[in-house]
Parts: structure tokens; sequence; C-alpha cells
């Protein structure tokens, strides 16, 4: 069963995905229980360029599974100073 | 052989000092709150003549090793009545070790307002009546066109004369932009020393003497190589800062209306990557400015407004998270507008913008009312009473406005990231001998780790862990964003290590970072302790322990018990 996601990428992530509009995001359809991981190989970015992976309300892992409507953001890897 | 230069105010007199054996091989935060813990006496007035205002290079400043000019600035600080050290990028740093100097140490205070000159001669005492009360950039203009262009300027604005407890120190970067240590009123200790600014000007002076060039140059080179090839690097240089903004946005930790929630619906308007936008097209904009010779990040800016004329430089997130998203505004150029005037007036952007927080809470001015936050801000200008309050930071503004909802730790506020979603961050703002300060010891997450931020257990270790790290690069002048990748490859904490023996001639052991960084630590906590802290001093406000934070729900549940146990080294 396939499920809805919108992907936001921040960052120079942007960048590494040609024509991604920041206002709309990417809308993908993908597999039942897909995870952050499973989208990044889709994407083609490393997990080493991401710095924080978000649900929208918080932090969630590459292998947290993904469920219909999600907003999935990543990040650049970044620190605070 | 580096030295101490000893600057006696009250004679105007001064001594270069051979470090002696306590002090040797140190530089930075340790060289700093060693003096400090050795020679001020912990419960004398941080404005009293007693206390003492120590300029320290670090380590390996004035080298070739990247991003090592950071300046070491220490007190006893009027803000938290404990010891603090604050560093600031600039090129006053990458001078001192040219002349033979690892530290400057203030002592007494002069009786009338002066300059101080160091130069191959020594220390010139200059009277500075001429530039009584004027804001940090004036002075820096002034003071390039006496002593010329390739000097590196350390000032107070009228904030340090005034001696308010919000009040930091300026050093200037080599394109002369004000660069800011900030935190914990060290300008008012200048202030208190009746010195408005020192010129240091490096000319003929000699190369740093390395022991070892050779070894020196490769691992050095190692870890210059290491770095760039880290991948954060990439988004620092291309966003700076600001990129954080979206991201602590994201984890729902960014301090939004006095730290009631953790989210700013209008945070992409004050977003590193809406800021890249904006100076795409804005003539004489500088993204990826470097604020110190030597450095390969260029994590910095320099902010121009729609004509090319400078706003600041440059514009950090902890600015934009204390000022912008904590008050609730969401003009970006009102933003840097306000930076610009706490930079001129020598005010800390964060305790300045908590406060400014607290005062929009308590009806002083609106929340969100950017022209009101100016123009407040303005007012420690004209030392009316709500910009003395503003001026001595939160902790007093909140007490003086009757608020419950103070967001300090030992009369410091805190940074720009709220405690109950990044718990090993708030863990580190409790118990940090300096109060509430997020580079002793950041601990950010990452999702290839399995660090859970919000969990409540894990937390005093991560702190302690990084608390020790982060002392030791304090140290050694190297720049935070320089020094976090050698934590995710061991082999560059190596390259730093041996870039230090072949600097100083010595086999370091293999654990000489957290060996200097627990000494560094041991001595700012025992400083502390003699002034009368307890450990009930190392707790956050009850409000983030009760005060859920939305949309997470996390309050701050890490117990007293953990707490006590980050400095049991």
């Amino acid at each position: 069963m396939a499920i809805q996601l919108t992907i936001h990428l921040f960052g120079t992530l942007s960048s590494k995905v040609p024509n991604y509009d920041h206002k709309k995001g990417l809308l993908v359809d993908a597999p039942d229980a897909v995870t952050p991981e499973d989208l990044l190989k889709d994407l083609k970015i490393p997990l080493t360029h991401i710095g924080f992976v978000s649900d929208g309300r918080q932090a969630i892992q590459f292998d947290t599974p993904l469920t219909d409507k999600m907003n999935v953001s990543f990040f650049s890897l970044i620190s605070g100073g | 052989m580096q030295r101490l230069l000893r600057i006696d105010l009250n004679k105007k007199s001064f001594l270069f000092e051979e470090l002696s054996p306590k002090y040797v091989k140190l530089g930075g935060r340790a060289l700093s709150s060693q003096i400090i813990n050795r020679e001020v006496p912990p419960t004398v007035d941080a404005l009293d003549s007693r206390n003492k205002l120590i300029f320290a290079a670090g380590i390996l400043a004035g080298t070739s090793f990247p991003n090592s000019g950071r300046l070491s600035v220490g007190a006893k600080s009027p803000l938290t009545g404990g010891i603090k050290e604050a560093n600031a990028g600039g090129n006053a740093a990458q001078k001192l070790p040219k002349l033979g100097v690892q530290a400057i140490v203030l002592e007494g205070h002069a009786d009338q307002l002066t300059t101080l000159k160091i130069d191959n001669a020594g220390v010139s005492f200059i009277d500075a009546a001429a530039i009584k009360g004027l804001g940090n950039y004036q002075t820096i203009e002034d003071l390039k066109q006496e002593h010329g262009d390739k000097v590196s300027i350390i000032s107070i604005g009228p904030a340090g004369e005034k001696k308010l407890k919000a009040a930091g120190v300026s050093v200037t970067s080599p394109d002369f932009h004000v660069r800011m240590a900030a935190r914990g009123g060290l300008g008012a200790v200048m202030g208190s020393k009746n010195v408005k600014a020192i010129v240091i000007d490096d000319t003929d002076s000699q190369k740093v003497e390395i022991m070892d060039r050779e070894i020196f140059k490769k691992a050095t080179a190692k870890f210059t190589k290491g770095v760039l090839a880290y991948p954060m690097i990439e988004g620092l240089n291309a966003l700076g800062t600001p990129v954080l903004v979206n991201m602590i946005n994201g984890m729902g930790c960014l301090p939004t209306r006095n730290y009631s929630v953790g989210q700013f619906d209008r945070a992409h308007q004050i977003s590193g990557e809406y800021m890249a936008e904006l100076m795409a097209k804005r003539p004489n904009s500088v993204p990826a400015h470097k604020c110190m010779a030597g450095c390969v990040i260029g994590c910095s800016n320099i902010f121009t407004n729609e004509k090319g004329d400078v706003i600041v430089s440059g514009l950090e997130y902890e600015t934009i998270g204390l000022v912008g998203s904590n008050c609730m505004i969401d003009d970006i150029d009102m933003i840097a507008k306000i930076n610009w005037a706490c930079n001129d007036i020598g005010v800390d952007t964060m305790d300045v913008g908590a406060a400014l927080a607290l005062a929009m809470e308590a009806d002083i001015l609106k929340m969100g009312d950017a022209n009101g936050a100016l123009a407040l801000v303005n007012e420690i200008r004209q030392g009316t009473d709500n910009g003395l309050m503003i001026g001595n930071g939160c902790k007093v503004t909140g007490d003086t406005l009757g608020s419950k909802r103070i967001p300090h730790v030992k009369g410091q506020s805190l940074a720009a990231y709220d405690p109950r979603g990044l718990k090993g961050t708030g863990t580190s703002y409790a118990t940090s001998s300096m109060g509430a300060d997020h580079t002793v010891g950041n601990a950010i997450p990452n999702p290839l780790s399995q660090y859970d931020p919000s969990s409540p257990d894990g937390q005093a270790e991560m702190s302690s862990f990084l608390q020790i790290y982060h002392a030791a690069i304090d140290s050694m002048g190297i720049c935070l964003f320089a020094s976090l990748p050698a934590l995710d490859f061991a082999d560059l904490q190596g390259h730093i290590v041996q870039s230090i023996g072949a600097l100083l001639g010595e086999t370091l052991d293999e654990d000489y970072i957290k060996q200097l960084g627990i000494a560094t630590l041991k001595a700012e906590r025992e400083f502390n302790i003699n002034a009368g802290f307890t450990k009930e001093d190392d707790r956050l406000p009850q409000f983030f322990k009760k005060e859920p934070l939305l949309p997470s729900g996390n309050v701050f549940d890490v117990s007293d018990d953990d707490l006590d146990k980050v400095n049991a080294f």
C-alpha cells in the first residue's frame, strides 16, 4: 500500500535535488512504512550529509517508519555555536 | 618564549613576565581561568580593582593552524558572580603571540579613561577623553585613523563605560568589523578599569617559534583537509550559523515568545535560507565572511540593505533566536539593525534579547514590536531607567519586572536552544561554571548516532564529555566549528595534539585534550565554590521543569542527582 509524503530540504540539501521548490517541497508516493533513510537513498543524498530529520514536531531517526500525509524535513549537518 | 604582559593601571607601568611553571604551555581559556583562580580573590566584587581582566591568545594562536585565532577574555563576572571566559574571533589573538605575549593581564584601574597601545616597544598609556562615550564603531574608526589599518582594536562601548552587566568586549576582524566576546559582562570589568580600548600593533614582530616545523606542517595540513571534507562545513560556508533557525525550529526547540513555545510560525522569514536569498540580490552582501586570518570555513557574513549599505556583520543564529523568534520579531532587517545597535553600544545580543522578551511579556512594549525593541536598546546609550535595566541583562530585567519566567542560570541568559527538547544542552546550561552558555557543551543530535536529546537519561555523561572537550578547544584558540569534525573523527583530534606537540617541542599524551579540559574546568569550579556557589546554583529555572514545551510536550526532567554528576571528574 502506498503512502503520500511531503519532503522538505533545508540548508544546502536543496541544491542536491534539481528544480527543488522551497515553497512546495517534494510530494512523493512511497511504500508503507518507508523510512527517512529510504527516502534519502532515492534522492541520492548521503546520510553523512544529514544533521537532523524532523516530522515537523521533533527529531526522528533514519529508521523511523513514516506514515501517510507526513511532512518530513531533512536538515544539513550542522551544529550550534 | 611566550610571556604574560602584566599592566598595572594604577602605576601606569607594565612588565613582561616569563610564564611561570603553573601557567607554562597554557593559552586561551585554560590560561585565563588558571590566572583568575590563583590571583583574584573569589569573593571580591567583580568591579573592584582587585579583579583582573585577562586577554589570552590560544595555544595555537599566531601559527598557521587553521581557525586558531579566538581571543579568550576572562575575569570574575559582574553578571554571574563567578569565573568567566568569553571568546571572540577577530585578529587580536593572532597578533599577540607575534609580540611574544600569550596573555595580557590588566590589574588595578586607571585614574582616567585610557587607551592602551601595545607594540614592539611595550605599552603606551594614552588619554581616551576624546573617545569617551563613543560607540564601538566610531571608536574603532577614530583609532584606525590614529594608528593605521594594520592594527587590531579591542574596545568597549557606552555600556562598558557605564559598567552594565550585559556589556561585552569588541574585537575587530581584519576588515574592522566588530566581533564580540559578549557574554558575562566582561565589558563592565574593562569599564571599571577605565580602559576604553587596547590597540595591538604587531608591525616588525616575529613569527611564532615552532619547535618542529615539519611535523607541525604535516599535522596541520591533515587537520585542515579533514575539516574541509566534513559535510557540515559546506552548510556553514553557504548559509552561516543562521542555517540553524529552520533546523532548531524543526526540532521544536527555537525559543519563541520568551521560551513559551518551541516553534515560530514565521521562522522562514528569519532563516539562513531566506537570508541567503536576500544576500544574493543585495549589493555588497558577503555570505561567507571570514572573521579571522587563517579561517578555512567562512561562516560569518556581511549583511547589507537593498542599496548595498552594510547593516551589520555578522548576523548570527544566537542573535536571530533571542532578538527574533524569542521576541516574535519576524523582520530580518530589523533584527540586523538591533544587532548593530547592540554591537555599537557594546552589549550581548543574547542577554539583551532575552531581556527584551521579558519587557514585552511585561507590556513595557508590545510582543513583536521591532521598532520599539530598537528604541529600547538605544535607551541603553541614553541611560534611561528602562535602558539601564535592559543593559543589565535578562536577570535584572526579570527581577525588576517581577517575572517568574526568567530564562537564566547563574544570572546569564540561556542561548537559542530550548533545554526542554535539547536536554544535553540544558544540562550544560545548568552545570557550567560560566552560567547558561551553549558553547561550553551544545548537544545537538545527529541521526547517525543513537543519542536522544529529549530523554532525561545519559545527559550528564554527554554534557560532561562535551564540556571537557570544549574547555580544551577554547584553550587552544580553535573556533568551535573547526573543532566539531574532530568529535566525529578521532584522527583529527590526533592531528590537533600532534600540532601542539610540534609547536611546543614535546610528545604529548594521547589524552592531552581531556587532561587540559578537566584541569581547566576544575580551576573554574574551584573559583566558583570559593566564591560561594553551591550545587543549588546548577539548576534550570522552575518553569522549564513545569511548563510543557509545545509542540513536543517535553519538560526538562534531568534529575538533580544527574546534574550533580556532571562535574564529578
